[in-house]
């Protein structure tokens, strides 16, 4: 066998794309220059206006600048201030995400004998379980914790919830390490107010301050904690409510949430240690169990870090468990507490009617009749 | 990482196209692009990068090697052996679990042994890179390409970001003699219409695309076995929308991408819709892809020099590959035998002189082929497929027309015929002469600011699951 030289050359052949097919050509035109800059800079300005919209009209209770009455409230403000003013302390509480916000209170009085209030809070992770169970200590015993508790509870990549931080009720039981350094805050903030939600939502917080009036609320709670979904509520009571879409945005939006969750977070699971410490040396029993999300959701998001850091989430609680820590009841089928794919909102979030059948079966001993 | 997403658009692009054109050296630019399109790439799964520098080292070895070697028999072995390593990785991540259940399922009841399933995650755009990739190896055994001497600038030319999950299919034929003459300064008319292309293919794709799926195609699938005349044509004249918006407009942005770095790219997309054959619609539809299989798989095979029986089964090959390529489908399959049985009837028609010769009619009746091609592209199975026609056919019955104009809406529907008009009737982003007046860049910046919004509903490009 004889070796060409590595540099000897052969010349290319023509190829058989049209010449115009293969490279777009890109025309001279004067004022190309002027153009880019005009374009930077109009960019940046205009990403200024919504960014300083935003922060000024705070519609989703984003950044604590309280400048304007927002669209929607802090929930774990609200509810914080909700439990300090009730009468009767509860002694038992509902915690978890909005995936629990669905659970009555009503019902786990009936299971388990004693108030109770539900403190299920929008994207909750461990830090919002120690936190709460802090606050709630502080104001008095606590014997029951009903916790549902999801696989995204420990994820690695996402910091702590600004909601939290700027919870003027709960940011002093946050310790000092879960709080982001303040370039990781700044982007996570700017990011967030350049979503369309907080835009449109900035115009329309705008609008109603001129106009003198309020719009109806996406979502409220009673004095047990206990969310209603008005508008949707509506559809679903007059048969015109359809599941499907909405699964459809869950799984857009959990397969960005699973993106990058590549294992349980150190720091979440120490977090969700020290919540079972203080649990156990107050005495308080701890129910866990992981809300299961709808089927579909389940199967669409097959190819996702979903199954994995659920079964890491199961491991974690048996073990938990093992340790005599808290008391965990695996559901890993609707079948298994009589659930209905029917009865959820979305891709995650369980009606009522599907979380009293859970609750039912987390507690065996009795059973609760609350619709 | 998706181009329409924060972390691109907001941390990616602006750090990568400063690194570009501020660091020194022809070769450290090219390291800091292979490295900078590695980390887009392992955004997603970093579990998958070594897989494709495996791919890329082998396919610089091996193309080294062929044009080293004289001996026929050794360069064609050099040839094979990549092209069995490179179909072998598509074939294992890809197809192992079509192959395994096909089998399962036709065997099985026979009582052959079953195979496992394998449930392996699919590295996104590995069909895409392979097909880079091999169209470099060949190029080379066909002596139409001399190889890179610069590992450097093969592993650029494979991992670049902008066609990295999506195309277009580049060849190293388009890009090596770009890389070594990188300019050292950005031009001015250069990034304007990267801009411009980068902008508007965002557009497509978050403020079209994106809406149409949401409130036509996603729900009308979703109840394919209700869909009656009317939902039925609403769903597939939505998909066939959707797709277009959507594929084209990733591929703008990668043309739009490369321009800010210097670079130029083929073209992906000629408005296909109006093409008035199906012979047309493939050098106008994924361009990069159809001259791909044209130039590496229809013309080895004999291309369209013999009868027309031959010609019939070199389409039917290519375009059953084609149709695998795009997924371990059967509905894939099918759709690619359908588009071949268009093109060969087409191929048939035309050596009888039986072709219509009105242009509005051959045009009406291509778009309505490519229609029944896009059902079974989107569905979930052949039997949804088959269901979803003959709803449009009319054989599940009627709705009243002012029923589902009122369960539509009128802006919906009215969004749907613009989207219509703007394929049929106006110039696409490859043909319009742009303006580069203060006040164009000013409203750009506005419309790319709008996507930016949208943002937060992101959804991945149809492309990116081949």
């Amino acid at each position: 066998m004889t070796r060409r030289s590595p540099t000897a050359s052969i010349p290319p052949a023509a190829d058989e794309r049209p010449d115009e097919v293969r490279h777009i050509r890109v025309d001279t035109t004067p004022g190309s220059r002027r153009f880019v800059v005009s374009f930077v800079v109009a960019w940046f300005a205009c990403c200024a206006i919504v960014l300083l919209l935003s922060l000024v009209v705070d519609p989703l209770s984003s950044y604590g600048t309280r400048l304007m009455p927002p669209l929607v409230l802090n929930d774990r403000d609200e509810k914080a201030t909700a439990y300090r003013h009730l009468s009767t302390k509860p002694l038992a509480i509902i915690l978890g995400s909005s995936r629990v916000n669905k659970f009555p209170p009503r019902c786990l009085e009936q299971l388990l004998g004693v108030p109770a209030f539900n403190f299920g809070l929008n994207s909750a992770r461990s830090e919002d379980y120690l936190a709460v169970l802090r606050f709630a200590q502080a104001q008095g015993p606590v014997r029951r914790i009903l916790l549902g508790i999801d696989p995204e509870a420990f994820h690695n990549v996402v910091p702590t919830e600004e909601r939290l931080l700027s919870s003027s009720s709960l940011a002093p039981f946050v310790d000092r390490g879960w709080r982001p350094r303040w370039p990781v805050r700044v982007t996570l903030g700017a990011v967030e107010a350049l979503k369309w939600e907080s835009f449109v939502s900035s115009l329309r917080s705008i609008e109603f301050l001129i106009a003198g009036r309020r719009p109806e609320p996406v979502y409220e709670f009673d004095s047990t904690g206990f969310v209603r979904y008005p508008e949707v509520e509506r559809l679903v009571r007059a048969g015109r409510y359809e599941l499907r879409p909405h699964i459809n945005l869950s799984v857009a939006d959990y397969r960005r949430r699973y993106e990058g969750y590549t294992a349980l977070s150190s720091w979440r699971v120490a977090a969700f240690d020290e919540f079972l410490r203080i649990a156990n040396v107050a005495g308080t029993r701890v129910d866990a169990f992981i809300p299961p999300p709808h089927p579909t959701l389940v199967s669409e998001l097959a190819q996702t870090t979903l199954l994995a850091r659920t079964r890491e989430t199961e491991a974690l609680l048996s073990d938990y468990e093992r340790r005599g820590l808290l008391h965990y009841v695996p559901l890993p089928t609707l079948m298994r507490f009589g659930g209905d794919s029917t009865l959820y909102f979305d891709g995650v979030h369980m009606m009522e009617a599907n979380a009293v059948r859970l609750m039912n079966e987390v507690y065996r001993s009795g059973t609760c009749a609350v619709q | 990482m998706l181009f329409n997403s924060y972390i691109f658009v907001l941390g990616f692009l602006p750090l990568m196209l400063a690194a570009w054109w501020l660091v020194p050296g022809h070769r450290t630019r090219l390291i800091l692009l292979t490295l900078a399109s590695y980390w887009f790439y392992g955004w997603w799964n970093y579990r998958f990068v070594p897989l494709m520098i495996l791919s890329t080292s082998a396919d610089f070895v091996a193309g080294w090697q062929i044009h080293r070697t004289v001996s026929r028999r050794k360069r064609t072995a050099w040839l094979v052996g990549l092209l069995i390593f490179n179909l072998g990785l598509l074939g294992i991540f890809k197809y192992f679990d079509f192959v395994a259940s096909t089998w399962n399922a036709v065997l099985g009841p026979l009582n052959a042994p079953l195979l496992p399933l394998m449930h392996v995650v699919l590295p996104i755009g590995i069909s895409f890179y392979t097909f880079n990739s091999i169209s470099y190896t060949i190029d080379i055994y066909r002596g139409r390409l001399v190889p890179s001497r610069s590992f450097v600038e093969f592993a650029a030319f494979v991992a670049m970001f902008p066609h990295l999950i999506a195309g277009p299919i580049v060849r190293y034929s388009d890009m090596g003699e770009q890389f070594r003459e990188l300019r050292r300064k950005p031009r001015g008319d250069e990034t304007a219409v990267g801009l411009w292309l980068l902008v508007l293919g965002m557009a497509k794709k978050v403020l079209v695309a994106d809406i149409i799926a949401a409130h036509f195609v996603t729900p009308l699938f979703a109840s394919a076995a209700a869909l009656r005349f009317l939902g039925a044509w609403l769903a597939v004249v939505g998909y066939t929308l959707q797709i277009y918006f959507d594929f084209s407009g990733y591929s703008d942005m990668a043309v739009g991408l490369a321009l800010l770095l210097g670079l130029r790219f083929p073209q992906n997309f000629n408005s296909p819709y109006k093409s008035a054959n199906p012979s047309e619609f493939w050098r106008r539809w994924h361009m990069s892809l159809s001259f791909w299989l044209r130039d590496y798989l229809f013309i080895p095979l004999g291309g369209s020099r013999g009868s027309l029986r031959k010609t019939a089964r070199n389409i039917g090959i290519t375009m059953f590959l084609g149709g695998l390529w795009h997924g371990a489908s059967w509905t894939f399959v099918v759709w690619g035998l359908y588009h071949g049985v268009l093109l060969s009837g087409h191929a048939s028609l035309k050596r009888r002189g039986l072709v219509p010769r009105s242009h509005t009619v051959a045009v009406a009746a291509t778009f309505l082929s490519v229609m029944v091609g896009w059902v079974l592209f989107r569905a979930e199975s052949l039997e949804t497929a088959v269901g979803i026609i003959g709803a449009m056919a009319g054989s599940r019955g009627f709705e009243p027309a002012t029923a589902a104009w009122r369960a539509w809406g009128t802006p919906h529907l009215l969004f749907l015929a613009a989207g219509l008009a703007v394929v049929f009737a106006l110039p696409n982003t490859w043909q319009i002469r742009y303006p580069r007046t203060v006040a164009a860049g000013i409203g750009l910046a506005a419309l790319f600011v709008v996507c930016l919004l949208r943002f937060a509903t992101q959804s991945p490009f149809i492309y990116f699951q081949f």
